[in-house]
């Protein structure tokens, strides 16, 4: 992978970082009262790591743009209906209604379409021809090479951005079960990513 | 280069991936998912639709239902098949049978009506002159199968 150029387009902090549990809740809180600007400022908080997570999961941008903001359909209508119950909890359940909605789009396809379209249908010409785009293609077929459960893993913590507590409470599994199963997906990442072939001993 | 480092360095790649993801869509990208709750909310191309097999069925039923209360009714034609049918015979007319043919009964018949016991003498002489006619039994026999 070029080291170099995913440095350099490296950007820094994000404007959606996390913000409290307190602020995030008062903020659901307003949105559940019509409240306009609270609920946009929800949306502009997660919806692009909501993006990102779909779009790691489908590789498709039109197809994780819909599944966001059908997320987001979903989010509101709780929301006004007042099924949802203000527990400090609103990370890992927008993020679990994002998972049910990604599981259920690859049960359907029951296979990665829009992966194969996007390998397919791009020719040597039309892939990005600089390295920064070359070493994200590469670090997004070695995540795809990886079990499905290690996928959601590295997904949910680096393209989602959740901290282990919280995937924790999306997947109901202890906090330590999740970091060894984390650090396996990244050991297998690095094997997958590493440029020389394992050559097992046969003799 | 220790695994240590390699973790790190391959972490701070996929942070790297996933600013780039989180940036990827276009600055209306934001308005669009929180105007999407406003817009009206299109059936999902892989929703179930509810089934409308049942229509046919129901419309058919309700033609049947229209024919059979509103039709007119064909005048009935009584049919001779020529088949017998068992008729129901009453109780008093079973005990009737059952009493005459009772030899007690019949004695009491004779002894009160004597133009009953004539037709009995009658009856009998018949029968004794219909003995004599035949020769032998087998001819009976045929006589009595023809009958």
């Amino acid at each position: 992978m070029n080291q170099d150029g995913l440095e350099a387009h490296h950007v820094g902090a994000t404007p959606d970082q996390p913000r409290s549990a307190a602020d995030v809740e008062s903020l659901v809180f307003r949105a559940s009262k019509n409240e306009e600007r609270a609920w946009a400022e929800l949306v502009g908080l997660y919806s692009r790591r909501v993006y990102a997570l779909a779009r790691s999961r489908l590789r498709d941008q039109h197809l994780a743009e819909e599944i966001t903001q059908a997320v987001f359909v979903t989010v509101f209508q709780y929301l006004r209906s007042g099924k949802y119950e203000s527990s400090g909890r609103f990370e890992p359940w927008l993020f679990r209604i994002a998972m049910n909605r990604i599981r259920d789009h690859i049960r359907r396809t029951s296979r990665r379409p829009t992966h194969t379209r996007e390998t397919s249908s791009l020719t040597a010409e039309d892939r990005p021809a600089d390295g920064v785009a070359d070493g994200f293609e590469r670090l997004r077929e070695a995540v795809l090479s990886l079990p499905d459960s290690d996928q959601e893993i590295i997904s949910l913590r680096h393209q989602a951005g959740l901290e282990f507590k919280a995937i924790a409470e999306m997947l109901d599994e202890p906090v330590g079960t999740l970091l060894a199963r984390h650090h396996r997906a990244l050991a297998k990442l690095r094997k997958a990513l590493s440029p020389e072939p394992v050559h097992e001993n046969t003799a | 280069m220790n695994e240590k480092h390699e973790i790190d360095t391959l972490v701070s790649e996929l942070e790297s991936l996933a600013q780039h993801d989180r940036n990827e869509p276009d600055s209306g990208f934001e308005r669009r998912v929180a105007a999407a709750v406003d817009a009206p909310i299109p059936a999902h191309r892989h929703r179930k639709k509810k089934s409308t097999a049942w229509i046919p069925f129901a419309a058919a039923a309700a033609v049947g239902g229209f024919a059979f209360f509103w039709w007119p009714t064909p005048p009935s034609t009584p049919i001779d098949t020529g088949e017998q049918v068992a008729v129901e015979v009453s109780d008093a007319s079973v005990n009737t049978d059952i009493w005459l043919a009772s030899l007690d009964t019949m004695d009491q018949l004779v002894a009160m009506d004597s133009a009953f016991s004539d037709d009995l003498d009658h009856l009998e002489l018949q029968l004794d002159t219909a003995e004599s006619y035949f020769t032998s039994e087998m001819e009976l026999d045929e006589y009595g199968e023809s009958l």
